[in-house]
């Protein structure tokens, strides 16, 4: 598996200074308006609620050192990954990735929140270290509390030598992790709806392991077996809400609208409203593996109309400007592509780490993630072993939609494939197709071209 | 070479002053064809499959040889971390040895090979030593090189404390380490401190502050940040150098706002730490009013009902002394108003009556407001000296939906759909899908046998392989694995041969059919049925009892027509197929259904006519019983009602006593054998669901498929909805919630049979209240309080002490079951009478029994 070493450069670490109440956080290279910047400024002015936004950048901190697989592991200790802010212009938004892959946080700040000037949008990484963390803990209070993302450039130069780096690896599985995110995210639906007081029993009841089914009960949810009810894979992953509670207005649920096999496990979505601002996390559909494998990139990757979505996503991601939402329909003008092929040129972006998805605004966002995930995408490994199977041509059909490849019965259904591989039996293709199904999809599309 | 023999040797017998003193001797070029022959050795070692467990003896030799041989830091440290010269904890690790050999390096060489040392240092997941921290000390000790920066270097020496200092005279030794200037500041920020902090280094630490080695104001600085920074994943070690610093008041006051901000988000031993300093600050009245409100706002939020009770005690002497801080202190005590523990409530209550002369606008609107959350008796006294509250709408009920009944699987396609399910979910499925395989089977073996055969046969080639009937039978045992057992079938149609001797093979192993439970015994008969008919190489067209409804039910219509045709093919009915299609039937038909199998000539055709016009076999009787020795167990007894019952039908209407440890691991195929008699199979269930009361697989999920079923509902039914009610895990739990919540939304609960048999078995020890509450709970809030409040009516009617008997030591989990009547009790606005309850509630004292028992008992009197 390759491992990328991403290496942030910051022009000093970020810090926090309580008695004067300043955040200034440090940010490294990453793509802005005006193209690649190497230490961008997106905005200087007020946090106007400053203890739920500092607890709110805790917990997204947290999140990205955090290691839910193996819980009592000492890899915490390891170097994490920063935290990726993007500005959109009438918002911040802080993102981050647990180091398990299974695990995504996310904050954003909203207008409400904000009082000040946007510099510039844009994408980058901000430094979280170990003092920034004490001196957000120590913050508290109604004062408010002035925010710097990047530094003045006039700043920058009066400092001598305080270069902040880091390096960090960066495995593949996370950067398609990250991207999996996006395109699973887009097919999720508002499932329910929990007031304060209720939200706050809910989560400080919940047990830490075991993945349990909530069903709506009355204005709470309560556990339950039946089907189509809203999945919470480890519920001790959502532990870094705890510390927010306390300013949370409001607990929402997303969720796929029908589990596609019922029974088995699916992620969600919980994003708790706070004062100005939103904290929303997203869990895998298993606390021991993490979204890489999920499969949502691939069935978008290896169905027919791929070559077409290429072009489509360089024609869309030319009209991208780093808006906080992206309508579909001002998209479809700008671009003359109908609803469809802009749907498809959107998760491509996402799978590129072009894009994020906003569950509340039920839109997409621009964001370009600092990573190199096109190039992931390309090298997944299942699709890689689809490839070789299909090369090596151990794929025959026996007839027009049912194949051997291997040793294995792929059947290509419209309402779906099937395989006999023991993959296949576990998950049923909830975590996308098996290589088998890619293998006979590839070389079906290429006997049809051909043809 | 005569020399690799002897340095062998000696690595071999473990002497490793020899092997150190014989290698030392060697000059450049002897040591670099020495580390290659080591080398050798070592790759001659991991493919004999020596990796770690290979002779241990060996190990610290074999690290010295490196150490001395190979040229340069970088290889000496991969040498020395290699995975299988890794020392174990406590052996002889011969440190000491190893630094005694590196001396003659040139120290450059020295410093660098510690600092490489130092980089791969890792702090251990759990407890342990830091593996390889002794050689780095060492070095950089000898050295005296500034270390770099290492969290693992600094946790390796703070627990090298018991080891490498004299225990009696920790403090000075340490002082004088050479690593303790680098070190010792940096203790506080490194990861893993937690672990690192037992009793010896804590003591040392505080002895060195007094020593005045250490700053105190700098390590006070240095806990207080610690705790801030790991908020939620705090160390109790930390907190315990707090308190063994035991800070002055002039150093708490410095640190006042950092300890109002530990308050809210640490695990509850930080607060409390938290809390001692915030409340010896205000005692003094050192303590500022904004960072007081600030703290009582925290402690009132906070889950731990401790903590509430703390704040309140707190809170009470406050306002004795400054009453103008009554006003903060009343506002969290409206937060506590809304806890949902009584106890805590009642205080803050009486605390807030109190403190009414003292209240400000503000305050007094606040309380009045939160009001609306106490029980009502509290409530009125709080209006009457606050002002009423805002009215707040009524607490509304969710509306009760009933689910949906299970979905009914669609029959198999054809011969290959078959094969390639049944292959894909072989020894994975559940009760519908296998009746659709085994319906699958019949059909299709009948119909289009090549392609069966054809599709089986890769699963068979495979299986062929590791086939053998013995160890197939032997695997068995005496319960039943329905979705094991397919897969005999499948053998049965595709080699004949094999499944006689696969039957001959059980047959010998003397599985004991007679053991597994009724409901079993008839599914294990028709898929004996099924193997005996394609053994002897016939087919049938199709089953008769694969069922057309989810629930298990078979339309009658349906059945007909497939008794007609056949009886057109002059086919007699499978035995135990034919009187399961009669179990599944529904309760009642319509006049043409009977009048169309009056047309049916076959001795069967006449069997399920009469049975069609006699509407199915009388309600057996059942009755559960509770007997005491020797242990506490259930017996679900049942009888028939008379009438001559055919075979099998009548093994499934006769229970008697004594099935003790009676377990299935097929619980959730019984609802869909007998649809239409929910009690009897609920009578079977209740044995299975005591055994498994406490395991993970405990079945309580058949309990939510036996809700949808018909048939009167009874005693055995209660019975096993307070069994399943009360099973160790939450998940099993929301199961019977559901079951519970299926049966109100059909207007079927036994609600007052289930509160009977909760206070029978609890008596007995068989269930536990407070498990059984949290389920209740979960219905009322879905909408079933009417029936819930029928169950914990009758439950405490019987539970409770009579009125004139001497109260003896309550039952455990009592007060949370009445504080689930409370919420039934007040969203079904129930007006009822239970003495025993009013006895309860007279009692004095204000044990959270007692106060659950008057808010109770003041809701439901008229």
């Amino acid at each position: 598996m390759a491992v990328a070493v991403q290496e942030y450069s910051y022009a000093r670490s970020s810090g926090l200074d309580v008695a004067s109440g300043r955040l200034d956080l440090a940010t490294s290279g990453g793509m802005t308006r005006r193209g690649l910047v190497a230490r961008p400024r997106f905005f200087s002015g007020l946090l106007t609620r400053a203890a739920p936004s500092a607890a709110g950048l805790l917990a997204v901190a947290d999140v990205a050192k955090a290691r839910y697989d193996r819980p009592r592991s000492a890899a915490g200790w390891a170097a994490s990954r920063d935290p990726v802010v993007t500005c959109n212009g009438d918002r911040l938004r802080f993102e981050s990735f647990s180091m398990c892959g299974g695990v995504y946080a996310r904050l954003d700040l909203l207008r409400p929140a904000l009082d000040g000037e946007i510099v510039d949008l844009g994408t980058t990484n901000v430094d979280v270290n170990a003092r920034l963390r004490e001196a957000l803990a120590r913050l508290g209070g109604s004062d408010p509390l002035h925010l710097a993302v990047g530094a003045d450039e006039l700043v920058v130069t009066t400092l001598d030598g305080a270069v902040v780096e880091k390096k960090v690896p960066l495995p593949d599985r996370w950067i398609r992790g990250l991207a999996e995110v996006q395109v699973i995210a887009s097919r999720f639906d508002l499932r329910a709806e929990l007031g304060a007081a209720e939200a706050v029993t809910f989560l400080r009841g919940l047990p830490m392991r075991g993945v349990l089914w909530m069903a709506p009960a009355g204005r709470t949810l309560r556990v339950s077996t039946r089907p189509g009810a809203i999945c919470l894979p480890g519920p001790g992953r959502l532990a870094t809400m705890l510390p927010l509670l306390r300013f949370a207005r409001a607990l929402r649920v997303y969720g796929p609208v029908t589990a596609p096999v019922p029974g088995l496990p699916t992620s969600s979505a919980w994003e708790l409203e706070l004062p100005g601002m939103r904290y929303v996390i997203m869990l895998s559909p298993d606390p021991r593996r993490g979204f890489s494998g999920e499969g949502a990139v691939l069935d978008h990757l290896a169905s027919g109309g791929a070559e077409t979505a290429a072009s489509d996503a360089e024609l869309i991601g030319a009209l991208l400007c780093f808006q906080p939402r992206l309508e579909a329909d001002e998209l479809q003008e700008e671009s003359g592509l109908d609803r469809d092929r802009v749907r498809a040129a959107l998760t491509r972006l996402g799978t590129s780490g072009r894009v994020g998805y906003d569950l509340a605004e039920a839109a997409h966002f621009h964001r370009e993630l600092p990573y190199d995930a096109a190039r992931v995408a390309s090298a997944n490994p299942r699709l890689r072993a689809a490839l070789k199977l299909a090369d090596e041509g151990a794929v025959r059909f026996t007839a027009p939609d049912a194949a051997e490849v291997g040793e294995r019965r792929v059947r290509l259904t419209p309402a779906g494939a099937t395989c006999t591989c023991p993959w296949w039996v576990d998950y049923r293709g909830t975590r996308g197709p098996c290589k088998h199904v890619l293998a006979a999809q590839r070389v079906r599309n290429l006997i049809g071209a051909g043809a | 070479m005569t020399e690799w023999a002897d340095v062998l040797k000696r690595i071999q017998s473990g002497d490793i002053s020899g092997t150190a003193d014989l290698l030392l001797a060697l000059d450049a070029r002897g040591k670099k064809e020495m580390a290659e022959t080591l080398r050798g050795y070592m790759a001659e070692r991991a493919r004999h499959g020596w990796d770690w467990l290979g002779p241990r003896a060996e190990i610290g030799a074999l690290r010295l040889a490196g150490a001395v041989c190979l040229g340069g830091a970088a290889a000496v440290t991969s040498w020395l971390f290699r995975r299988d010269l890794e020392p174990w904890p406590f052996e002889q690790t011969a440190d000491d040895d190893m630094v005694r050999v590196l001396r003659e390096r040139p120290e450059p060489w020295r410093v660098d090979l510690a600092r490489r040392i130092v980089a791969r240092l890792r702090i251990p997941t759990h407890s342990g030593d830091v593996s390889h921290w002794g050689i780095a000390a060492r070095l950089l000790r000898e050295t005296g090189a500034a270390p770099p920066e290492s969290d693992a270097l600094v946790i390796g020496w703070l627990l090298s404390f018991p080891w490498e200092f004299p225990r009696d005279d920790m403090a000075p030794a340490v002082a004088k380490d050479p690593l303790f200037p680098h070190l010792a500041p940096r203790i506080w920020e490194a990861e893993g401190l937690g672990m690192a902090l037992a009793d010896f280094q804590v003591e040392t630490i505080a002895d060195l502050v007094e020593m005045g080695r250490l700053e105190r104001g700098a390590v006070l600085d240095g806990i207080v940040g610690r705790l801030l920074r790991d908020g939620p994943s705090a160390a109790r070690s930390v907190t315990g150098m707090h308190e063994r610093m035991a800070p002055t008041l002039e150093e708490s006051r410095e640190r006042a706002t950092d300890y109002v901000r530990l308050l809210p988000a640490g695990p509850v031993f930080v607060a409390e730490v938290a809390l001692a300093q915030v409340r010896r600050l205000d005692a003094a009245g050192l303590l500022p009013g904004e960072l007081f409100a600030e703290a009582v706002e925290a402690l009132a939020f906070r889950p731990e009902s401790r903590l509430g009770t703390t704040l309140i005690t707190w809170l009470g002497e406050v306002a004795r002394r400054n009453p103008e801080r009554a006003d903060a202190g009343l506002k969290a005590l409206a937060v506590l108003f809304a806890r949902d523990v009584l106890t805590l409530q009642h205080r803050a209550a009486r605390l807030a009556l109190k403190l009414s002369a003292h209240a400000g606008d503000a305050a007094r609107a606040a309380i009045a407001e939160a009001a609306a959350a106490l029980p009502p008796e509290l409530r009125d006294k709080v209006a009457a000296a606050y002002g009423a509250a805002p009215a707040s709408p009524p607490a509304s009920a969710a509306p009760l939906t009933a689910s949906r009944p299970p979905a009914s699987a669609a029959p198999v396609g054809s011969a290959e759909e078959l094969g390639h399910e049944f292959i894909a979910t072989a020894g994975t499925h559940g009760p519908e899908q296998f009746e659709r395989l085994l319906a699958g089977f019949v059909q299709w073996a009948h119909r289009d046998p090549h392609s069966l055969r054809e599709a089986l046969q890769p699963w068979w080639d495979k299986d062929r392989r590791w086939f053998s009937p013995r160890s197939h039978a032997l695997v068995l045992g005496d319960r039943l694995q329905p979705a094991h057992e397919l897969s005999h079938v499948a053998i049965a149609f595709i080699s004949p041969d094999d499944a006689r001797q696969l039957r001959a093979a059980i047959a010998e192993a003397g599985r004991r059919v007679a053991l597994m439970p009724p409901p079993d015994r008839m599914i294990h008969e028709r898929i004996r049925e099924v193997m005996a008919l394609f053994e002897a190489g016939h087919t049938c067209p199709e089953l008769l009892a694969t069922p057309t409804s989810g629930t298990g039910h078979v339309d009658p219509d349906v059945l007909l027509g497939r008794m007609e045709r056949l009886e057109a093919a002059g086919l007699a009915p499978l035995h135990a197929d034919f009187r399961q299609a009669l179990l599944r039937l529904p309760r009642s038909v319509d006049d043409a259904v009977v009048a169309r199998a009056a047309r049916l000539t076959s001795h069967a055709g006449q069997e399920l006519c009469q049975w069609l016009r006699e509407g199915g076999i009388p309600d057996p009787q059942v009755r559960c019983e509770i007997t005491g020795d020797p242990t506490a167990y259930v017996n679900a007894l049942i009888e028939p009602s008379g009438g001559h019952l055919p075979k099998l039908i009548d093994e499934l209407c006769q229970q008697g006593p004594g099935r003790e440890g009676d377990y299935s691991f097929s619980v959730s195929w019984w609802p869909a054998i007998m649809p239409s008699h929910c009690e009897v199979t609920a009578a079977h269930m209740v044995s299975a669901l005591l055994a498994c009361q406490e395991f993970t697989a405990g079945g309580v999920t058949a309990l939510t498929a036996l809700s949808h079923a018909d048939g009167p509902v009874g005693v055995a039914m209660a019975y096993a909805m307070a069994i399943g009610m009360s099973h160790r895990l939450p998940i099993e739990r929301a199961a019977a919630a559901d079951a519970l919540l299926t049966l109100a939304a059909r207007g079927r609960s036994p609600s007052a049979e289930i509160g009977a048999a909760i206070a029978s078995l609890t008596r007995h020890g068989l269930v536990k209240p407070n498990r059984v509450a949290t389920v209740l709970n979960d219905a009322v809030q879905a909408g079933a309080h009417t029936e819930v409040w029928e169950v914990i009516a009758e439950a405490l009617r019987a539970l409770l002490p009579a009125p004139g008997d001497r109260p003896d030591r309550p039952l455990r989990g009592l007060a949370d079951l009445i504080q689930a009547g409370s919420r039934a009790a007040q969203l079904s606005e129930a007006r009822a009478e239970i003495p025993a309850l009013a006895a309860l509630a007279a009692r004095g004292g204000s044990s959270r029994l007692v106060l659950e028992a008057r808010r109770l008992h003041t809701l439901i009197s008229p």
